[in-house]
């Protein structure tokens, strides 16, 4: 298999950066549980963004991330690093990601008789800065709302492959490894969650025209 | 209007996120320079993905530590082999289970089956043990694709 890194964003590639991994890495391999925090310190922001780019819910991605690095932690001994940490937190939590949403679609056939607002994300998780001003915060709520209401209906895998492509500009081959899947089968889901969101933006232009 | 299958949407999506190889993307440019209909598609495309909101999650310093130390308390909480705690935990039950069956003195004894209750109880629990993996992992609900 050949292993790929993720070098889109650079944070992930910076060599001092890597060496402070190497580094962190033993020291978390021999017991040191500083190190360790550490280690979770670094990834935490891209990864806790991730999930929730993926789940729409700050506490969930919370819950997933935390998910993910401790399944990082239980791996410390096997882990060979032919991949980058940072790569390994994405895979697992995109793999968490969308067994939480296909559980959660599973919980809302059974459970059908839950109302449609009840689906709909907590707008305080969808504020992205509590420091930021109330006119901000409502915009970025409006925009994270409308973004999540069409993500919502998009089916897990498509939904992980919009929000990696486009959102964490993550490149198909990548998503592909990322996720398990085949090149072709990535390319048809983003062409699919592309039509999707281009269906819902024109009808929302055309209801507010 | 001049549209094949060089220019299909999906091939389209595929060229404003820069995923077509140099040949693939050389003969789209190439079409689209002669293709009015195609060049309004993209711009269509591009335009609207690019009204496409990308909203970002800030966390804060102290939000961040919080996270770091509650997960590092847990890895130490949490056994490294949970398969194994696992095992162990339903071994003991087992265990229990079959001290429970045991006949006493004033119950007539049926000699002890190979394949008796016990087994069977053991065998139900390791097949439990697999369904905690599977809703745990929903590989099961994977390959049904019923919920893609």
């Amino acid at each position: 298999m050949t292993f790929v890194d993720i070098a889109v964003t650079g944070r992930y590639s910076l060599p001092m950066r890597r060496d402070t991994e190497k580094i962190l890495l033993d020291q978390a391999r021999s017991g040191q549980e500083r190190a360790f925090a550490q280690l979770v310190d670094l990834h935490s922001e891209r990864i806790i963004s991730l999930a929730w780019r993926l789940v729409g819910q700050r506490d969930e991605a919370e819950d997933i991330a935390q998910e993910a690095f401790l399944r990082f932690h239980r791996s410390l001994s096997t882990f060979r690093g032919d991949s980058s940490i940072g790569t390994w937190l994405y895979r697992t939590v995109s793999r968490l990601a969308i067994d939480h949403l296909r559980r959660e679609r599973l919980r809302r056939k059974i459970f059908f008789f839950r109302s449609a607002d009840n689906d709909q994300p907590d707008p305080l998780d969808l504020v992205s800065d509590k420091s930021a001003s109330p006119q901000e915060q409502l915009l970025a709520q409006e925009t994270g709302q409308h973004m999540q209401q069409v993500l919502e209906k998009l089916p897990p895998q498509q939904k992980a492959v919009f929000v990696l492509r486009h959102l964490e500009q993550m490149p198909l081959k990548e998503i592909a490894y990322t996720l398990g899947l085949k090149e072709g089968t990535v390319k048809a889901h983003l062409h699919r969650a592309v039509t999707q969101f281009r269906k819902e933006f024109r009808e929302e232009r055309e209801e507010s025209a | 209007m001049n549209r094949d299958k060089q220019c299909s949407e999906e091939q389209l999506v595929l060229y404003h996120y820069d995923e077509l190889s140099s040949a693939e993307r050389q003969a789209l440019d190439v079409h689209l320079n002669t293709c009015s209909h195609c060049r309004t598609s993209l711009e269509e495309l591009q335009a609207s993905l690019a009204a496409i909101p990308r909203p970002e999650l800030q966390i804060s310093k102290a939000r961040k530590l919080q996270f770091a130390e509650r997960v590092t308390k847990r890895a130490q909480r949490r056994p490294k082999n949970y398969r194994a705690a696992w095992g162990g935990a339903l071994a003991t039950g087992a265990l229990v289970f079959a001290m429970f069956l045991q006949p006493t003195e004033n119950v007539v004894t049926v000699t002890p089956n190979p394949s008796s209750i016990p087994d069977f109880e053991v065998i139900e629990m390791l097949d439990m043990l697999q369904d905690l993996d599977l809703l745990k992992d929903l590989d099961l609900l994977q390959e049904m694709g019923q919920l893609r």
